[in-house]
């Protein structure tokens, strides 16, 4: 069990190699700086935030509001560049991996285009960078056929497949939520990003889209950072809990879940669960009580 | 809160029994009747309306020559229908040629305002002006500017349309969800793909909600140039007979337009609704 609560070190390195073929792709950020401003005067948002994550493994991010958690999430998918440091996606550069489409972003609401229908809606991410059909001869981005997943199938497998031709509308937000992660996996990408995407959702709907997201990812094992601010999440999806602290937003602690997979929601009752639960808890705690006055 | 038995009953709702459960059926009203709820008001509105014109006219004995009756207004567009409707006919296209011209400028204006600031400094104080120019004053150096064929029309039409029609379509093409702005940048959605895929999409209800006003106005910057020289169209009409003290003439034409304005709006309503469903609330599922 790797835990370190020292500032600004290299953590990782000691993930589980996944059982079966994972077609993710490996994250390494060094010493990533990152400032805003705010009323003009300057903010630090990341501080010395180096870690690294192996292919196929699935990690969260947790921490109190401002710790810059989300920061780091676009800093990796290149939607924000870092002031310092430098972030690798394998052997690229975000921006190299955000055009070769090897990120599947979720965001924290389901941002799904309203006039498309459901099944669009989980095409669209293919379909960008595709000429519109009249030329569609050529394409800006090559991605092989079969990296992207057969959207119909990956709805069914969510219980989408009957609300396929249906408008985001008539759908509850639980079930849009869902869309939208499935968004992301039809793309078939080996990194995906979720930024809180369950932090809109009932308790009911969060504990049953946990298990859900599980599932979809188990055939893949393509690499997550999940972002969240739920630490029973984080330890039910994770192969590694990173807890984060704030002003300045840096790496706090680093917990390995050593739960077995597939997990189950009988897992959330075991002790080595709540041992797990209790440490992230006690980190988040000493990263809160650490800010000083 | 007096407390005295009975006072605080739940109402008629909470009484309904098992029983009258299995009974209730959900409320379908068939379109014909649907149709005839929806347009009767209307009509009854209509009815009211110029029924009590037309009293007032022959009970006060006002002269036509202030105030004409509905029915010699009607009697004078039976009279000459073609004539009405061949000089409608010019008036429209002015109108609509004037909102092309006005739609294709606001476009390109609203797309350079969207992606740039520079553009959105340069061209705000340029809106702003023509927003609060009297633009129906416009008129007469239009028409000493441009001459005595359709272009100060056209112009007058655009000018006033324009304004509308810009600011809807900057407000829409701005009304991007951030997040999906987001997701779409995660995946290199280049500049045009964001325009056509996001904003297009998310800026024609305010388009469509824009047209509808432009119609009224498209047809009143038409008319109103014609008023002052001109050999053709519903405002020389109106010109003409009013020189004539023709007032029921004069009436006659305003019917006309208020008659060809009712159409396109409906028209555009249609539209609306064919095209974006997905806009529309629903009140069983918002």
């Amino acid at each position: 069990m790797t835990r370190r609560r020292d500032r600004g070190v290299t953590v990782g390195d000691a993930a589980p190699a996944p059982t079966h073929g994972p077609s993710g792709a490996g994250i390494v950020l060094d010493h990533v700086q990152k400032h805003f401003f705010h009323n003009g005067r300057p903010v630090v948002a990341l501080r010395d935030v180096s870690l690294s994550v192996t292919a196929g493994e699935f990690v969260s991010v947790i921490g109190p509001s401002g710790c810059g958690k989300s920061t780091l999430l676009r800093i990796i998918g290149g939607l924000i560049a870092p002031d310092g440091g430098s972030v690798r996606i394998d052997d690229a550069t975000p921006d190299e991996a955000r055009a070769a489409k090897r990120f599947g972003l979720v965001p924290q609401t389901p941002a799904l285009l309203p006039w498309r229908s459901v099944v669009e809606n989980v095409t669209l991410l293919r379909d960008v960078g595709r000429p519109p059909w009249p030329l569609r001869a050529s394409s800006r981005v090559a991605i092989p056929d079969d990296a992207t997943r057969d959207p119909m199938a990956l709805l069914e497998q969510v219980g989408l497949g009957p609300f396929a031709k249906s408008l985001p509308k008539e759908l509850s937000g639980g079930m849009q939520q869902r869309v939208s992660l499935v968004r992301a996996f039809a793309l078939g990408a080996p990194i995906l990003l979720m930024d809180e995407p369950f932090a809109a959702l009932d308790e009911i709907t969060r504990d049953a889209m946990r298990y859900q997201l599980l599932d979809v990812w188990s055939e893949t094992r393509t690499t997550v950072v999940f972002v969240t601010h739920s630490i029973a999440e984080a330890v039910v999806l994770s192969d590694r809990v990173i807890t984060m602290a704030a002003r300045p937003g840096r790496v706090a602690a680093v917990e390995q879940i050593e739960l077995a997979r597939p997990r189950t929601e009988d897992m959330e009752d075991s002790d080595q669960f709540t041992l797990h639960a209790h440490r992230v808890r006690t980190s988040l705690r000493a990263s809160w009580e650490g800010r000083g006055p | 809160m007096t407390g005295t038995d009975g006072r605080f009953s739940l109402g008629p709702a909470a009484e309904i029994g098992a029983g009258d459960l299995a009974n209730l059926r959900p409320r379908t009203v068939g379109w014909p009747r649907r149709l005839t709820r929806s347009i009767v008001p209307g009509i009854v509105a209509f009815l009211v309306l110029f029924g009590g014109w037309e009293l007032g006219v022959r009970v006060t004995h006002i002269p036509a020559t202030e105030l004409v009756a509905p029915s010699s207004i009607f009697r004078e567009l039976w009279r000459a229908p073609g004539f009405f409707a061949s000089n409608a006919w010019i008036t429209v296209q002015e109108a609509f040629w004037g909102f092309l011209v006005a739609f294709a400028v606001a476009i390109a204006a609203a797309v350079l305002v969207v992606h740039s600031k520079v553009m959105d400094r340069a061209l705000t104080p340029i809106v702003v002006m023509l927003q609060v120019t009297p633009i129906l004053a416009l008129a007469p150096p239009l028409v000493v500017w441009l001459g005595f064929g359709p272009q100060p029309k056209i112009v007058m039409a655009a000018l006033i349309t324009f304004v509308p029609l810009f600011t809807n379509a900057t407000v829409g093409f701005r009304a991007i969800d951030p997040a999906t702005f987001e997701v779409m940048r995660s995946v290199n959605a280049s500049k045009p793909e964001i325009f056509t895929r996001l904003r297009v999409p998310h800026s024609l209800p305010y388009l469509l909600a824009a047209t509808r006003v432009c119609v009224g106005l498209a047809l009143i910057g038409a008319v109103v140039a014609e008023f002052f020289d001109s050999s053709a169209g519903l405002g020389w009409i109106m010109a003409n007979a009013q020189q004539y003290q023709e007032a029921s003439v004069v009436w006659a034409a305003i019917f006309t337009l208020i008659f060809i304005g009712v159409v396109l709006v409906a028209l555009v309503t249609v539209v609306h609704h064919r095209l974006l469903r997905w806009a529309e609330v629903d009140s069983a599922n918002p």
